[in-house]
C-alpha cells in the first residue's frame, strides 16, 4: 500500500515498507539532499526535518508515522516560512538560510541542514531567544567542525531582525 | 519507486583527449563551460582508460579558458570544508586578472587534475597555492602574447584588467580572453622544476604578480560552497547516485583479527557479498541493505590481541620500536639536566581519538571490465586510486577517482577504506554499488588518531633558566596506513604515511634533545601487522607533542617561580613567534605572575585560572591563552574563553581564515576535555555518540581570533595549526586555577578529581626529581 505524505507542501506517495525511516524515503525516493544520514540513532540531528512544524529526527521516524502529515526539509523552508508569516510570495531563502550565508557559518556543512531546521523550529515559537536559550535549544545537535559560535551568531542575527 | 537515479552535475565525461586530437597543446578552447560540467555517466561513450598521471608541464592540465571569458581551473586538491575551493579560485583569478566570479574549479578528479598530493596537513594553500599561481601566471603571459599578435603591439605595452587585454594608455585597443582563445588551441608548456607530482612539484615560467598589486587575494570573498550548503543543493559524496546502482553495507568482524567462519541466509531480499573475511550485503533499497546487514547471522572466530585499555600506555612503552630517531639535538641534554640545580621529570599521555565525522563515509563504485570509476570523498584521490587498483588487482590506468566533498574529516577518516569497500562490492556483484558506512562502522573502523606517550626531563640553572630539555615520545609510525577492506579480502594494500615529528623545540635552550620511538599500531604484532589502524587527526602528531612540551614548559616555569609568558619570551628569538605570543597575551590583558594563581589556595569549590601555550607547525606560528574554571567537587573543567593568535604568512581570505580557526579551536577543546576511544581486547567499543562524546553548544567557549597577516611571507598552513596550543593552554590554566597538573588527554572530571586527591601529581623539589 502506498503511503501518502506531504513533503514541502507537495502531496507525495511511496511504496516503501511502512517501517522504513522517513530519511531514506526523503533521500532515496524523493531525491532530497537536505536531510542527511548521520547516526541512525537520533543522536546527532543531521537528519532533522520539520513534521507539522516540529523538529523531528527522520532517521528513526518510520514513514508510516508521518502518513498524512506535513514534512518540511531544508529545501522547503522558504515556502514554510512564507506560510507561517502569511507572506504573499515565497522568498528565495528562509531568513536563517540568509543569516547562515551572511555569517559564513558552515565549514563542511553536513550538519547544517539539521541545525537550520532546529533553529527554524526554535524561532517559530520563540522569536527572541537569549544566548542561553539558543544554546540550550541547539544542544541536542552535533557539529564536528565545531561551528557552534557561528551558528549562535546567525540565529541571533535573525532574532534581532524579527 | 524504482532505483534512485539522482545524478550530480559533474565532469565525468570530460577528458582532455576527448577534445584535443594531438598532444602538446595548451590553453584549451572549448565552446562553453557546460562541456566541462556535463552529466554523470557510468557508461556510454566515456573512455575506459585514463592517463597514469595528468601532465603538469602542459598548461591545459591546469586551466581552461572558455569563449565566454570564464575560466576552469583544475586541482588535485579537494575541499574539506575549510574553503580551499574559494581560496584557490582567488589565487587563480588574481594571477589571471579575471573577476573572481568567472573562475570555477574542478577538484580531485584523477582523470583531469594534476596530482598535487593529498589534501592533508594544512598544505593546500601552502604548496598547491603556489603551483596554481604559477600556472595562472603562465596562462596570463600566454594570453598577453596572443593579444600582442592580435593587437599588433609589443607584449610589454599591454595590460590586463578583468580578463580584457588592452594597450597601456590606449584602452580602445583591446581584446578579451574569450575572444583571444575562441577557436584556437595554444601550445604552452609550463616548465616543471621540482618533482613531477605531489607536494614537491614546482612550476616555473612567467613571473607572478607582485603582492602589492593584489586585488582579490587578501580579500574576504564569501565562500562559494556556502550558499548551496544552506539550501540543500550541494552535492556531497553521500548524495551521488548512478543508474543501476545497488546499496551496499559492510559487515565487519567483531575482533580486529577475527576470521569469517560462516553466515546464514540474508533477509530483505539482499545478497551477500563475500571475499575471504570481507563481508557485506547489497540490495536495491537502502533500508533493506541496512536491515539485512544488521540481521545476517554471521559466525566469526574470536580475537583478543589488543592490550587492556587500562594498560595501554605501559603497553606502548614496552612495545619494541620499529625505529628510533633523534629529531633534533643541541649540546648534551642528559648531562645538562644531570648538572642542573633543579630537575623535573614527568610523563604525558594522549588518548586514542576518532575523527568523528558527522556523516559516515560513503563512496559509489562502478567496476567494469577494463574500466573502473569510483566516486569518493577522499582527501587523496591519487593515493586512493592506487589503493583501488591494488584492491581490485587492475592496472592503475583503468581506475578513475572522481572526488566529491564529504562530511568533514579533519584527517583520514573512513573515506579511503569505504572507497575500497565500494570498489570491491561492485567488482564482486557486477553492479555499481553505493556503500555508506553506518555510525558503528565509522566510530569503530575509521583509522584512529593514535595514543601517544611522552617522557620529559628538564633542568633549571641557579638563575631559573632552562639549562637542559629532553623530550622522548612513543609515537605510532604507520609508515603505511592499512585499508581494512583490502586486508579482509586478502588483497592487502597499504597507503604511505606522511606525517611524523617535524618541528624542533621552539625555545633557545643550551642543551636539548627530541627522541622519537616510532611504533607499529597497537595490537598489530598480534595480527600480522594489522592492529588498531592509525591516521592522525589535526594536526599530525603536533597536537600531542605540543600538549606534552608546552605543559612541561609550564612545569619548569612554576618550579622557577617565573611567569609562564615571561619565561617563554626569555627563550624565544624568532620575532614572528614573539609577535604572536605578545598579541595573544596583550589581548588577554595578561598580568605577570607565576602560576598557580590566587584561586589555587582559596576556599570554595570553583576556581578560575588562565594558561598560555605556543606552537610552531610547518612555518605557522600560534599562541593561545585559555580562561578556565575548575569545579573541585565535580571535577568539571569549563573553558570560558580562548584567545588564539596566528601568523601563517600571507592570508588569502581573512574572514574564512578566522572562522576556520574559531571552529578548529572549539573542536580542539572537545578533544582536550572529552574525547577518548574505548576498546576491549578485541576491538573498539565506543561505537556511537553516547560512547564517544563531543562538545555541545552549551560547552563551547567563546573564541577571539587574532591573525597577523604578513603578505610578503609565503603562505603556510592555516586550517589546523591553531589546534596545537589549545590543550596545553587549558592544562596550564587548570594548574593556575587549582595547582594540579593534568598530564593525560582528555582532561576528564575523573582525572581532575584523581589529581586533586593527590594521585598522579608530580612533586618537584629543589634537587629532587618528580615523577608522574
Amino acid at each position: 500500500m502506498a503511503i501518502k505524505i506531504s513533503v514541502n507542501g507537495e502531496g507525495r506517495s511511496t511504496d516503501a515498507a511502512s517501517d522504513t525511516p522517513l530519511l531514506y524515503v526523503l533521500r532515496d525516493d524523493f531525491e532530497l539532499r537536505g536531510p542527511k544520514f548521520g547516526c541512525g540513532l537520533s543522536q546527532c540531528g543531521a537528519c532533522a526535518v520539520l513534521v507539522d512544524g516540529k523538529e523531528t529526527r527522520s532517521c528513526v521516524t518510520p514513514i508510516a508515522a508521518v502518513e498524512g502529515r506535513d514534512v518540511t526539509t531544508l529545501e522547503g523552508l522558504p515556502a514554510w516560512f512564507a506560510e507561517q508569516q502569511q507572506l504573499a510570495t515565497v522568498p528565495p531563502l528562509h531568513p536563517l538560510q540568509q543569516a547562515w550565508i551572511d555569517e559564513q557559518v558552515p565549514q563542511c556543512g553536513y550538519c547544517q541542514s539539521g541545525m537550520i531546521i532546529m533553529a527554524a523550529d526554535l524561532l517559530s515559537h520563540d522569536p527572541h531567544p537569549s544566548d542561553e536559550e539558543i544554546k540550550k535549544a541547539m544542544d541536542p545537535h552535533l557539529c564536528r567542525c565545531a561551528t557552534h559560535n557561528a551558528i549562535v551568531r546567525a540565529i541571533k542575527r535573525v532574532a534581532a531582525a524579527a | 519507486m524504482g532505483t534512485p537515479t539522482v545524478t550530480p552535475p559533474e565532469h565525468t565525461r570530460f577528458t582532455r583527449s576527448a577534445f584535443l586530437k594531438a598532444g602538446g597543446a595548451l590553453i584549451v578552447v572549448i565552446g562553453a563551460p557546460a562541456a566541462v560540467w556535463g552529466i554523470a555517466s557510468s557508461g556510454g561513450d566515456a573512455p575506459t582508460t585514463w592517463p597514469s598521471a595528468v601532465d603538469p608541464s602542459e598548461l591545459d592540465s591546469w586551466l581552461a579558458i572558455h569563449a565566454d571569458g570564464t575560466v576552469t581551473a583544475f586541482t588535485g586538491k579537494t575541499d574539506l570544508g575549510q574553503g580551499n575551493q574559494t581560496a584557490l579560485s582567488q589565487i587563480v583569478a588574481e594571477e589571471l586578472d579575471v573577476p573572481f566570479q568567472r573562475v570555477r574549479m574542478v577538484m580531485g578528479d584523477t582523470a583531469s587534475c594534476v596530482d598535487q598530493g593529498p589534501t592533508v596537513g594544512s598544505l593546500t594553500i601552502a604548496l598547491a597555492g603556489p603551483q596554481l599561481r604559477q600556472a595562472a601566471a603562465d596562462g596570463r603571459q600566454a594570453l598577453i602574447n596572443l593579444a600582442a599578435i592580435e593587437l599588433g603591439a609589443p607584449a610589454g605595452t599591454l595590460t590586463v584588467r578583468d580578463g580584457v587585454v588592452s594597450r597601456v594608455g590606449n584602452a580602445s585597443r583591446r581584446v578579451s580572453y574569450g575572444e583571444l582563445v575562441d577557436g584556437r588551441v595554444l601550445g604552452v608548456a609550463v616548465p616543471v622544476k621540482g618533482k613531477a607530482t605531489g607536494f614537491g612539484l614546482t612550476l616555473g615560467g612567467a613571473r607572478p604578480k607582485p603582492v602589492s598589486k593584489y586585488r582579490i587575494v587578501g580579500q574576504s570573498v564569501p565562500r562559494v560552497d556556502i550558499p548551496p550548503k544552506v539550501t540543500g543543493e550541494h552535492f556531497y559524496i553521500q548524495d551521488v547516485r548512478v543508474p543501476g546502482m545497488l546499496h551496499g553495507r559492510v559487515i565487519r568482524p567483531p575482533g580486529l583479527g577475527s576470521r569469517l567462519l560462516g553466515y546464514g541466509k540474508p533477509t530483505h531480499g539482499a545478497r551477500v557479498v563475500r571475499l575471504k573475511n570481507f563481508l557485506g550485503v547489497v540490495a536495491e533499497r537502502e533500508w533493506d541493505a541496512i536491515q539485512a546487514a544488521q540481521e545476517l547471522d554471521v559466525t566469526w572466530s574470536d580475537w583478543a590481541g589488543l592490550p587492556l585499555m587500562d594498560e595501554l600506555y605501559a603497553y606502548i612503552r614496552k612495545t619494541p620500536s620499529l625505529e628510533d630517531t633523534v629529531v633534533a639535538s643541541t649540546g648534551n641534554a642528559s648531562k645538562a639536566i644531570a648538572g642542573a640545580s633543579r630537575r623535573l621529570e614527568a610523563s604525558y599521555t594522549t588518548a586514542v581519538q576518532t575523527h568523528g565525522s558527522i556523516g559516515p563515509s560513503c563512496a559509489v563504485a562502478d567496476v567494469k571490465e577494463g574500466s573502473v570509476t569510483v566516486w569518493s570523498g577522499t582527501q587523496g584521490p591519487n593515493v586512493v586510486r592506487s589503493a583501488v587498483a591494488d584492491a581490485l588487482d587492475v592496472p592503475l590506468e583503468h581506475v578513475r577517482i572522481v572526488t566529491y566533498e564529504a562530511s568533514g574529516c579533519y584527517g583520514r577518516n573512513g573515506s579511503d577504506p569505504v572507497t575500497v569497500d565500494a570498489a570491491l562490492m561492485s567488482q564482486l556483484t557486477g553492479h555499481p554499488v553505493r556503500v555508506q558506512w553506518m555510525r558503528r562502522d565509522e566510530h569503530g573502523w575509521d583509522p584512529k588518531g593514535p595514543a601517544t606517550v611522552h617522557q620529559l626531563r628538564g633542568g633549571l640553572d641557579a638563575n631559573g633558566q632552562i639549562a637542559g630539555w629532553d623530550h622522548e615520545a612513543w609515537i605510532p609510525a604507520f609508515f603505511e596506513t592499512t585499508i581494512i577492506g583490502s586486508v579482509l579480502a586478502g588483497r592487502a594494500t597499504r597507503m604511505p604515511s606522511l606525517h611524523l615529528w617535524e618541528d624542533p623545540i621552539l625555545y633557545d635552550i643550551p642543551a636539548s634533545r627530541q627522541l622519537a620511538h616510532y611504533q607499529g599500531d597497537i595490537g598489530s604484532a598480534e595480527n600480522d601487522g594489522v592492529g588498531l589502524i592509525s591516521a592522525w587527526i589535526r594536526s599530525p602528531v603536533q597536537l600531542q607533542l605540543t600538549f606534552a612540551s608546552e605543559s612541561f614548559f609550564d612545569e619548569l616555569a612554576a618550579a622557577a617561580g617565573a611567569d609562564p609568558v615571561e619565561l617563554r619570551l626569555r627563550g624565544l628569538s624568532d620575532p614572528r613567534m614573539i609577535a604572536v605570543l605578545q598579541a595573544a597575551v596583550r589581548a588577554a590583558k595578561w598580568r605577570t605572575r607565576p602560576s598557580p594563581g590566587p584561586d589555587a589556595n582559596a576556599a570554595g569549590a570553583v576556581a578560575r585560572g588562565r594558561g598560555v601555550a605556543t606552537s610552531l607547525r610547518g612555518g605557522t606560528y600560534n599562541a593561545a591563552v585559555a580562561d578556565v574554571e575548575v569545579d573541585r567537587e565535580s571535577g568539571q573543567i569549563r573553558v570560558h574563553h580562548i584567545i588564539v593568535s596566528q601568523d601563517n604568512g600571507m592570508t588569502i581570505n581573512p574572514r574564512a581564515l578566522k572562522l576556520g580557526i574559531e571552529a578548529n579551536v572549539v573542536q580542539t577543546v572537545s578533544r582536550a576535555l572529552y574525547e577518548e576511544v574505548e576498546f576491549d581486547r578485541s576491538n573498539v567499543t565506543s561505537l556511537d555518540w553516547a560512547g564517544y562524546r563531543i562538545i555541545r553548544f552549551t560547552e563551547a567557549p567563546t573564541v577571539d581570533v587574532i591573525t597577523i597577516d604578513r603578505p610578503n611571507e609565503r603562505a603556510t598552513g592555516s586550517g589546523e595549526p591553531s589546534c596545537n596550543p589549545i590543550a596545553p593552554a587549558i592544562a596550564n590554566a587548570v594548574f593556575d586555577a587549582v595547582g594540579i597538573r593534568l598530564r593525560s588527554l582528555p582532561m576528564t572530571p575523573d582525572r581532575v578529581k584523581a589529581a586533586l586527591a593527590g594521585a598522579g601529581t608530580t612533586t618537584t623539589t629543589s634537587d629532587g626529581v618528580g615523577s608522574a
